[in-house]
């Protein structure tokens, strides 16, 4: 367990903070998009994490070793089907984000937040 | 009976078909298509209502028993929840018949067929892991719903809408995979039946995780800041499905995770504190606003706000007079912002000056703001009135003196602001351009009116739903029962 699994729960979590750190801090509004797609792709990797055991693999059950002893190879596919609809998603919100900064381009000329103010209170 | 999973099913056959229609019976026939699909899912929602107030409807798909593959758990709190937003999908249908809807057109009514979909779907379902699905349809709908008007203000608020929401539902997975990563379910009565067996830490991170992802939808502090923003700049049949369906998604997400799910009381708390915060920021920001349409946004929050700190405080008629403040919340919010509709397709502006004396000028708009307005600060004989007093008194008889003071505080700024949007209204004359209204558009405004003042006379027409649905949320057994069946 211990051994390069580990790895994989740091690197999550490293890329929710620098994720973060780029939607908080940063100014321009195509990084603010690409900080939202790290913290998504941090949670996405620990989801993966979660049902991955070290040594295992996927439980395609065509694999007649694998069917003789299912739960001794395989790891649990529900993460993995997760994952793929929240990329899937991720990807839809991404398109959107990226069709409305470039609105924002058109009508506002810039994509600095700070020099964006028509509807501060 | 009539399943349920129809109205997910007849809504993406008909959003999706939208231009096919238009295609094949020209293209006139396309905005009849939301209110053809909305009333189509009434009708289902409404001959349900008295199978699941008598016990929970669980849907099964594809042959697999919960706890395994996904499926709808529908008990009262849900088939009201979903009549309510189906009524309010309806009445913007009937509206958008005779407004003017941002083009490309067909787009505009497929995404508002989605977003309300995603809203009654999470409602409806009993998987988490889907919860997170519906939720994030309908974000993503109602992020382009905000985006469509293309003004500068319409799409800068629609980002705002974007970073905070996708943010929030991001949050929202992180929790599920935490209580996945403890009790490897996802169904929600399964991992309702096993949550004692999660980490105290582990269930507090996930329980901050989620209030704050769906705080987003349901407009509390402090992820609220994409709503004055993207109210303002939407169209306004968006606006009022914001609203009326999808805040109204948001509180059942919470409510379904800390009382179903979590069920422990000493998490409800936050519920209560998260509301009084929201409560107040919205009110006092309202009471800045010099345009009517940002004024009710920020009324909005504050309304949402005094929703959850009745349901927060977890006793049977508390969560009952919370329940009714988000059904007249969604109604009466629906009445001032589409009736605002009318006024700004004539008026051109919803700055408070420029509709000064507009009340003398057109008597019957103003009724209907008179009537919307005197029922929100809770004014009787409206609907107002009745889940005001209850939400106070129940909170007052729960022993939470503090909160049911601030919350009189709460509503005392909300007379001085709204007072001061009547004395506009009535006083000096109105300046701005002749206008007339359509018959459809005041027909919607006109029946919802009628459902506030009607509500304001039987409230016993919503407190015989409301109660059952407080009793389910505070009875987490019987909705395990009715998923997993067996003994609990």
């Amino acid at each position: 367990m211990i051994h390069g699994q580990i790895i994989f729960y740091g690197a999550s979590v490293a890329l929710f903070v620098i994720g973060l750190y780029a939607v908080l801090i940063k100014r321009n509004l195509i990084k603010i998009m690409l900080g939202l797609s790290l913290i998504e792709g941090a949670v996405n990797l620990f989801l993966i994490n979660i049902g991955y055991i070290w040594g295992k693999t996927a439980p395609i059950l065509s694999n007649k070793e694998l069917l003789a002893h299912p739960s001794a190879k395989a790891v649990d596919p529900v993460p993995q089907a997760l994952v793929l609809t929240a990329i899937v998603i991720g990807v839809a919100v991404l398109a959107l984000a990226l069709s409305v900064i470039m609105r924002i381009y058109e009508t506002h000329g810039t994509l600095n937040v700070d020099k964006i103010k028509e509807l501060r209170w | 009976m009539v399943s349920p999973i129809l109205i997910i099913a007849v809504s993406l056959f008909m959003a999706f078909s939208v231009p096919i229609w238009g295609m094949l019976f020209g293209k006139k026939v396309e905005k009849f298509v939301p209110l053809v699909t909305f009333a189509i899912n009434l009708y289902i929602a409404i001959v349900n209502i008295p199978i699941a107030l008598q016990h929970p409807i669980v849907v099964i798909t594809a042959g697999f028993k919960p706890p395994f593959g996904i499926n709808l758990t529908i008990g009262p709190l849900g088939i009201f929840l979903a009549t309510l937003i189906q009524f309010m999908g309806l009445l913007v249908a009937i509206y958008v018949l005779s407004y003017k809807v941002p083009e490309p057109s067909e787009k505009f009514y497929m995404l508002l067929i989605l977003a309300v979909m995603g809203a009654s779907g999470i409602v409806m379902t009993g998987d988490i892991f889907n919860l997170f699905v519906f939720l994030e349809i309908t974000s993503i709908a109602s992020y382009s719903l905000a985006a469509s008007a293309k003004t500068g203000g319409s799409v800068e608020g629609a980002f705002k809408y974007i970073v905070l929401g996708s943010l929030g539902s991001t949050l929202v997975l992180l929790g599920i995979a935490l209580l996945y990563a403890q009790l490897g379910t996802l169904n929600m009565a399964d991992i309702a039946r096993q949550i004692g067996k999660v980490d105290t830490t582990v269930l507090v991170a996930a329980s901050l995780l989620f209030i704050t992802g769906f705080a987003v939808e349901a407009e509390a502090f402090p992820m609220n800041g994409w709503v004055p923003d993207a109210y303002t700049g939407a169209p306004f049949p968006a606006v009022a499905i914001f609203a009326g369906a999808i805040a109204k998604a948001g509180i059942y997400g919470i409510a379904r995770i800390f009382y179903t799910i979590i069920g422990a009381p000493s998490y409800w708390h936050l519920i209560m504190i998260i509301g009084v915060l929201t409560l107040l920021i919205g009110e006092l920001s309202a009471l800045l606003q010099k345009d009517f349409k940002r004024l009710l946004a920020y009324s909005s929050i504050g309304q949402m706000g005094l929703v959850l700190v009745a349901i927060g405080a977890g006793t049977l008629d508390t969560i009952a007079g919370g329940l009714f403040q988000a059904f007249n919340h969604a109604i009466t919010k629906g009445l001032l912002f589409l009736t605002l509709g009318i006024v700004v397709a004539g008026v051109g502006s919803s700055n408070l000056q420029d509709l000064e004396g507009l009340g003398k000028k057109k008597p019957y708009l103003g009724l209907l703001f008179f009537i919307g307005i005197l029922s929100l600060i809770g004014m009787p004989p409206f609907a107002g009135f009745w889940s005001k007093i209850l939400v106070v008194f129940s909170i007052i008889k729960a022993n939470y003196i503090v909160y049911a003071v601030l919350i009189l505080v709460g509503a005392a700024i909300e007379v001085a602001y709204y007072v001061r949007v009547l004395r506009t209204l009535y006083s000096g004359s109105y300046r701005g351009p002749e206008f007339s209204t359509s018959f459809l558009t005041g027909l919607t405004v006109t029946v919802l009116a009628l459902v506030i003042i009607v509500v304001g006379f039987y409230p016993k027409l919503v407190t015989h739903f409301v109660y059952p649905a407080a009793k389910e949320l505070l009875g987490r057994g019987t909705y395990i029962q009715a998923v997993l069946g067996g003994k609990f």
